[in-house]
């Protein structure tokens, strides 16, 4: 029973936006602050214009200017120009150019321009954080304290590079959980490189076959960088990795792997430890990128039906002249007819020829945002209960009773001029009261929220309309 | 070994999902032992306790989550929460396993002791600490839920759900 009990939970985590939140609240996004909350009536003073974009932050870097014009789109008229958010180091210069903000998420956009010479690229990636200040509603008994945290930052997306201006377009957000979006932000960069590729390859198993292919003993020269014990919370260690340890000999079927140009399947079959391998063959040049305990950032797994996920996704990788051999330990050949029908996936981040930069590259800024405003308006709706409706030019949130329905349709604003834009169904919590409710059935929570397809101006706002019923909009 | 018991950052890391796991042994809520996960840890900041050693910091934050898990249910009224994932239907539960879903089922007060005995390997003497109990309401509790574990598994594998 104890070991059942494990296995059981062993597959059970939290999920990790919600562990990187926790790491994020204790090494250093947050501050506890024994003082008073921000009141809703002075974040409300801070009144949020539609926000212009100035011509001198155009004149900052004309071209990379467009392609975040393009970006925006028609949001652009709403998008706040961030002034003065401007460092460098290294020889490369990052501002901070614009943000688009309301009181569900704040989206940024900041140039990366080598102002010294021509060191970066399409395969530009940045390691930092941008993080703004956010205020969680919930846990407010737990006396005077008042936790001001900071929303983890997602990772920067590369937009576009323009190799005219040696200027890069990166985009990242940060999404408020039910929370008061604070002022501050702050951009910290502590490294940049073009060292790095990201690599989601996948290639049937159609043909292997159940013969034993050619296997070498792993070599002196042949490093593990990846073994069933790195995977956290999986019921399966390296007790599972066969007695006798092998790796393919390269080149016995090669094939193409769909999805990269700069590896492929080497050898793919049954190796002589009994198990299925697939040896890669990495270009010149290209490696699988290490962390800093020396563990590969390229995984596998198998895509097949009929094995649990542990079994699909246990492998052990290890280094090889040329490339990498994969070895899944609980894929056996009685699994061959399921294999055969299935897929492996190669996916992670890779090493390639380029620069990489260490150093500074700091700035702060004050965000505004588009505050969300709360209708004069609750009732019946679709037969559930609402009790709340706010809606921002950029966004709906409602609080209801709904048990799913709302998760799952769009909402759409009606203009007073009788067109229509569209919302499409975000992230929302849905809870329930299951007891002390007198009758002991659960009263269920809901809240939801839509984002929408182009802005709305509330001045033009006639009504929403969800589940083909009307909420009317009287701005309360 | 480096001495990180006391660096709130380095515990999180290795304790956090003990934490959450001892959370959702008592709760059954994944959000919640989500909660549950951020408000030790939130304590432990605040407490900022210095610990003896690696065992010591761990059976802190197993303790103050136990609380913490247990807190949750003297609320006026219990919350369950599912966060909404893009496109998915109305929150439901999620099948965790037989074993897990007996635990669940036990009466409150087991559910700690048995998670503690059987997860975590705990002794009755660690466990009376950790839930600042005596030997003798741990032993009692612990021989009432494996107790009623073994009978409700039996009754499941006699019912077919459970295949031995």
């Amino acid at each position: 029973m104890r070991d059942r009990y494990r296995h059981e939970l062993e597959r059970l985590g939290p999920r990790q936006e919600e562990l990187d939140r926790l790491y994020d609240m204790i090494e250093g996004g947050t501050e506890m602050k024994q003082t008073k909350r921000l009141s809703r009536r002075a974040a409300a003073i801070l009144v949020c214009a539609v926000l212009t974009i100035t011509a001198a932050a155009a004149a900052a870097v004309p071209a990379v200017w467009e392609g975040l014009l393009e970006q925006l789109g028609l949001f652009a008229p709403y998008a706040q120009t961030i002034d003065g958010a401007v460092c460098r180091d290294q020889g490369i210069e990052v501002r901070v150019l614009s943000a688009l903000s309301d009181d569900l998420e704040a989206r940024f956009y900041l140039s990366v321009r080598d102002v010294e010479g021509d060191r970066l690229n399409e395969y530009l990636n940045l390691r930092g954080q941008l993080k703004a200040d956010a205020i969680p509603k919930a846990w407010e008994e737990d006396g005077p304290w008042v936790r001001v945290t900071t929303a983890p930052a997602s990772s920067f997306k590369l937009l576009s590079y323009d190799p005219e201006t040696r200027t890069a377009l990166f985009s990242t957000s940060v999404r408020y959980a039910e929370e008061e979006p604070g002022q501050g932000a702050r951009l910290s960069l502590t490294g940049m490189t073009t060292r790095e590729m990201q690599v989601y390859a996948s290639v049937s198993c159609a043909g292997v076959t159940g013969r034993t292919l050619d296997s070498l003993p792993v070599g002196e020269g042949d490093r593990v960088v990846f073994r069933p014990d790195s995977i956290s919370n999986s019921p399966y260690t390296d007790a599972v990795l066969p007695d006798r340890r092998v790796v393919l000999a390269p080149e016995q079927n090669p094939m193409p792997l769909e999805g990269t140009e700069e590896m492929w399947v080497s050898s793919m079959g049954f190796a002589g430890d009994g198990c299925f391998h697939i040896r890669l063959g990495f270009s010149e040049g290209i490696g699988a990128a290490l962390n800093e305990s020396g563990e590969s950032l390229l995984y596998s797994d198998l895509l097949l039906e009929g094995k649990d996920d542990g079994e699909k996704y246990t492998f052990q990788a290890t280094l090889v002249p040329g490339g990498m051999d994969i070895l899944y330990p609980l894929i056996v050949p009685e699994d061959l007819e399921l294999l055969r029908a299935g897929q492996a996936r190669v996916y992670g981040t890779c090493t390639r020829p380029g620069t990489e930069l260490e150093g500074e590259w700091s700035a702060e800024f004050q965000l505004e945002h588009h505050r969300s405003v709360t209708l004069d308006w609750a009732g019946e709706l679709a037969g559930r209960q609402v009790q709340q409706v706010t809606v921002s030019p950029l966004s709906v949130t409602i609080t209801s009773a709904d048990q799913g329905g709302f998760s799952r349709v769009p909402l759409y604003a009606v203009r007073k001029d009788g067109s229509t834009v569209a919302a499409e169904p975000g992230s929302g919590r849905y809870s329930n009261r299951a007891f002390g409710t007198g009758s002991g059935e659960p009263v269920w929570e809901a809240y939801n929220t839509w984002r929408f397809e182009e802005p709305v101006d509330l001045e033009e706002l006639a009504c929403l309309t969800l589940l083909d019923e009307t909420i009317p909009v009287e701005q309360g | 070994m480096e001495r990180t018991w006391n660096d709130p950052g380095a515990l999180a890391r290795r304790y956090a999902p003990a934490v959450y796991r001892l959370a959702y042994a008592r709760t059954g809520s994944r959000t919640d032992a989500e909660d549950v996960m951020q408000e030790v840890f939130l304590r432990l900041m605040k407490a900022g306790p210095v610990f003896e050693s690696e065992e010591h910091a761990k059976a802190w934050l197993l303790r103050v989550a136990s609380n913490c898990a247990s807190d949750l249910f003297r609320l006026p009224w219990r919350r369950r929460e599912e966060p909404l994932e893009d496109n998915l239907p109305a929150p439901e539960e999620t099948g965790t396993g037989s074993v897990t879903e007996a635990v669940l089922a036990l009466p409150a007060r087991y559910r700690i002791p048995i998670h503690l005995y059987y997860y975590e390997d705990y002794s009755v003497a660690e466990i009376a600490k950790i839930m600042g109990k005596s030997e003798g309401t741990v032993k009692s509790r612990l021989f009432r839920a494996r107790k009623l574990l073994r009978a409700k598994l039996e009754e499941e594998k006699h019912a077919g759900q459970i295949q031995a």
